[in-house]
């Protein structure tokens, strides 16, 4: 199965989608590596086509939480308020279709929940790849954040 | 004078055209080669003094075959092509950025061989429209960053 080479990754935000428990999570790469046991560009694209297809499973934008105070904080205290909708945009959709949805912080590679349904819901897929939740509480998840470097301790 | 186009609102649509083709391409799911599959990591628009000519383009690879000899000679002047050079700052292997793209594709279409006369638009994220600064490989490669 082909990876993703390095080159490919550094230049591209790409999409990747998992589940920690029964939690349905997509990471967006903004020129980060993935996580190992994702890095399969065939299967990750065959994901990325049944997100794409898949309907909302929650209607109303305010059933969606948004982690505003991180996204204002990272777009700085001058940006409009077309701008702070403009970056949560797509990880608004993606929780719509279920999906607690992550994007990557450069500085500290590390990955920061932007958008999330209120409720957990069901996503419509049982073809994400599992990470085990117990392992991942210990090593990959803190609060808020993702450490990718360290999902890749987790089998 | 009012300007033909506006570098920094031209990149906005053209940010607003790769996200729209992403969400379409992956949709009906074409092969996954085809542009905008997946978003690219960062975009930008050349263009010239005047703005009446400009070419957009998007982080990637580097292909050095399709280089112009004067882009190219100045990437050499850093590094190596494909890789990250050895130089203090903030740096990406030389080749990947989009504004060394948008150079080399504006160079060869529109006849340009002078790197002084390359100005470029806010270099922008396609999923969320963030701005972000150049680099240290692109400020030491054109002169007007």
């Amino acid at each position: 199965m082909a990876e993703y080479d390095k080159t490919y990754q550094q230049t591209h935000d790409i999409d990747w989608f998992c589940k920690i428990g029964n939690t349905a999570m997509h990471f967006a790469s903004n020129g980060g590596l993935l996580p190992k046991k994702v890095n399969n560009r065939e299967v990750n694209s065959h994901i990325q086509h049944v997100v794409a297809t898949m309907d909302d499973v929650v209607s109303e934008t305010d059933q969606i939480l948004v982690n505003s105070r991180y996204v204002y904080e990272r777009l700085g205290a001058n940006e409009s308020r077309e701008s702070y909708e403009r970056y949560i945009e797509s990880f608004v959709a993606m929780a719509k279709k279920g999906f607690v949805s992550f994007d990557r912080m450069i500085e500290k590679d590390t990955y920061m929940w932007i958008a999330k349904p209120k409720k957990t819901v069901e996503v419509a897929t049982d073809e994400l790849p599992r990470f085990d939740e117990d392992i991942c509480h210990r090593y990959a998840l803190e609060g808020d954040v993702v450490h990718v470097d360290c999902l890749n301790r987790v089998e | 004078m009012k300007r033909p186009f506006n570098p920094d609102v031209e990149i906005l649509h053209y940010c607003e055209h790769i996200c729209n083709a992403h969400i379409q391409v992956q949709r009906t799911n074409k092969d996954t080669g085809t542009w905008y599959w997946d978003y690219p990591a960062m975009a930008t628009i050349c263009h010239d003094r005047s703005w009446r000519e400009k070419r957009a383009s998007y982080s990637h690879r580097p292909n050095s075959n399709e280089y112009n000899t004067v882009l190219k000679k100045s990437f050499q002047a850093i590094g190596m092509i494909g890789k990250k050079p050895n130089l203090p700052g903030k740096r990406y292997p030389i080749g990947n950025c989009a504004e060394q793209n948008a150079a080399n594709i504006y160079m060869n279409q529109c006849g340009e061989g002078d790197l002084k006369n390359l100005f470029f638009s806010k270099a922008m994220r396609p999923r969320t429209k963030e701005v972000f600064p150049y680099c240290d490989n692109c400020k030491d490669v054109f002169p007007n960053l």
